[in-house]
């Protein structure tokens, strides 16, 4: 199964989101920590795979003429464990 | 609303970077049209030297401006002017409307920039400050103008001059530069004149194959060399002796050794930084870019004037951002062949020393991409638990996603006029008549653009609160990239001079 979440930033905190939930922390480990939470209540079980997607329009516009690309992440989440 | 990268297509129509490619291919595809005996590119404005009082006693507008062909001779100069602006407002605004800028803002900007850029350009054709006293082409325009006393810098001077608009516009007109922000983009209008100067690569490759191939590769190794030495000297002063966090000396590392903004985005997109970091440091690169464009190009004239192409390259390897290494290549393109011309009394071929800094700019460029992949990788084993828990892979598509678009673009065109010479060879003279237009005036004015814009964006202030990493950046650029880049510069392309004309 594949989840897709768009990942942003705001202050000093991630946040990770989409049409379902919005997840915030201060570094990625947490995020993964609150996703893993957030995925065992919704499936209980299994092996999901996670794309999050980041989304540039974080950068200031003047920024954006240099490079049009952050990173994306690609996870896997074995809940079976 | 946002903005991701899911499909390998994404951002064709929204970046700027894919806008360089589609707007240079499109005016290497008019240029093209010569073949056919249809001349889609003569009619671009072209600034011509004059003399003041010449022009006060009697003045006409043809003094100043002229059609780029003499297929478009009847047009009234100042209609071949209204005509580019109207052509490059309405391409570049296409551009804008997909990116999602301002339309409203963007037509105010663009005017504003394009008058500008105009009014500095005709300035600096004044034959006081462009005219060399020497026999070019026939002609020796210091002497035709009866001159007591000149500055002799050739095209240099407007370039020099539009920058020094731009950078007073910038930095005591923030109010005004605010306004036309906007339009003022340099990485734009410069990747779209590196596209165009593919076709300038393609022609060289013709005149001089082995030596066009030979900077290539010189350029590529180079580029390579000053990789892995710049990086790990800079991380280890930053983390030793600066006590700079990881991710801040990873991030600044690539700034100040690799390409700037870009090399710094995509280093921090790789080991997941706080996008806060990257900003702070692109902040630093750009202005420090200025400093490198003004500084590095007259003084690599004066030191070693008998070394074209090595400065080009050490240029390459030093001043950071496309941008401002472009501009700094197209002084010290103008610069050199002026003082040549002056020492020695035999103009080099202009377009080479350019062509050195952006090549071996362009393959540090290529590198980011594969640099950041290597570097996500070593993140990621090495990170604080070091168990990667959730198995996170990185993907080969972020090599794509940061890979610089116009460099294809670039390497099409150059890819094509080595086409044409091996398989249509009977064209390829009518293919230069327009080629020697997008590659020549065409790309001068987008040059003038970059010069002018890069300038407005550049504000100095920006430096206050800085301290640690503005200390850092100036050591490391000037102590040991500047100098160990001309080391390596000149390793790699000692002896390597561009063709004179005759």
């Amino acid at each position: 199964m594949q989840q897709e979440f768009t990942l942003s930033f705001t202050e000093n905190q991630w946040i990770c989101f989409n049409n379902d939930t919005q997840i915030q922390a201060d570094s990625l480990d947490e995020i993964d920590e609150k996703l893993e939470h957030y995925l065992i209540l919704k499936y209980k079980k299994g092996i999901i795979k996670v794309a999050m997607f980041f989304d540039f329009d974080r950068f200031p516009q003047w920024h954006r003429q240099y490079m049009p690309h952050y990173f994306n992440r690609s996870l896997t989440f074995n809940l079976n464990k | 609303m946002t903005t991701t990268n899911k499909k390998w297509y994404n951002g064709m129509l929204s970046t700027e970077d894919w806008w360089s490619a589609w707007l240079g291919l499109f005016f290497f595809a008019l240029g093209l049209l010569t073949i056919w005996q249809m001349d889609a590119v003569g009619w671009i404005a072209k600034p011509k030297t004059w003399e003041f009082s010449n022009l006060i006693n009697d003045f006409s507008w043809s003094k100043l401006i002229k059609t780029s062909s003499k297929n478009y001779k009847d047009w009234h100069p100042l209609w071949s002017l209204f005509f580019t602006y109207f052509v490059f407002l309405g391409l570049t605004s296409i551009g804008a409307y997909f990116q999602g800028r301002n339309l409203k803002k963007w037509f105010f900007g663009f005017s504003v920039i394009f008058g500008l850029t105009w009014l500095v350009w005709i300035l600096g054709h004044e034959a006081h400050f462009a005219a060399i006293d020497a026999v070019v082409k026939g002609k020796n325009k210091y002497e035709g103008f009866d001159l007591s006393w000149g500055l002799q810098l050739g095209g240099g001077f407007s370039f020099l001059l539009s920058l020094t608009v731009g950078l007073i516009i910038g930095n005591f007109f923030k109010g005004f530069a605010n306004k036309i922000k906007e339009a003022a983009k340099p990485e734009w209008f410069i990747k779209t004149a590196i596209v165009l100067l593919g076709i300038k690569l393609g022609m060289m490759t013709m005149k001089a194959s082995s030596f066009t191939y030979e900077l290539a590769l010189a350029g590529a190794a180079a580029a390579f060399v000053a990789y892995l030495l710049f990086w790990p000297v800079i991380y280890y002063v930053g983390r030793k002796f600066f006590k700079l966090n990881r991710a801040s000396a990873a991030v600044l590392s690539s700034g100040i050794s690799i390409c700037g903004v870009s090399a710094s985005i995509a280093t921090a997109g790789a080991i997941k930084a706080k996008p806060l970091i990257p900003i702070a440091v692109s902040t630093l690169i750009v202005v420090f870019a200025m400093f490198e464009l003004v500084i590095l190009p007259p003084v690599y004239t004066n030191i070693a004037p008998n070394q074209p192409i090595v400065n080009g390259a050490a240029l390459g390897m030093t001043v950071k951002t496309d941008g401002a290494d472009a501009a700094a290549g197209a002084i010290l393109d103008e610069l050199m062949i002026a003082k040549h011309i002056k020492n020695k009394g035999e103009k080099w071929e202009e377009g080479w020393i350019l062509s050195a800094a952006i090549l071996t700019k362009i393959w540090i460029d290529v590198f980011i991409g594969i640099w950041s992949f290597i570097l996500a990788i070593i993140w990621i084993k090495n990170d604080k638990k070091g168990s990667n828990k959730h198995k996170e892979k990185i993907r080969w598509s972020e090599i794509w996603f940061r890979f610089p678009k116009f460099v294809l673009a670039y390497m099409l065109v150059w890819i094509l006029y080595l086409a044409m010479m091996y398989f249509f060879p009977n064209i390829i003279h009518d293919a230069k008549i327009g080629g020697n237009i997008t590659q020549g005036t065409f790309r001068k004015f987008l040059f003038m653009l970059t010069f002018l814009s890069i300038g407005v964006i550049t504000d100095f202030s920006k430096l206050k609160g800085m301290g640690r990493l503005t200390l850092l950046y100036a050591l490391a650029l000037f102590a040991f990239i500047a100098p160990l880049g001309y080391l390596i510069a000149y390793i790699f392309h000692h002896g390597m001079m561009p063709p004179i004309l005759k």
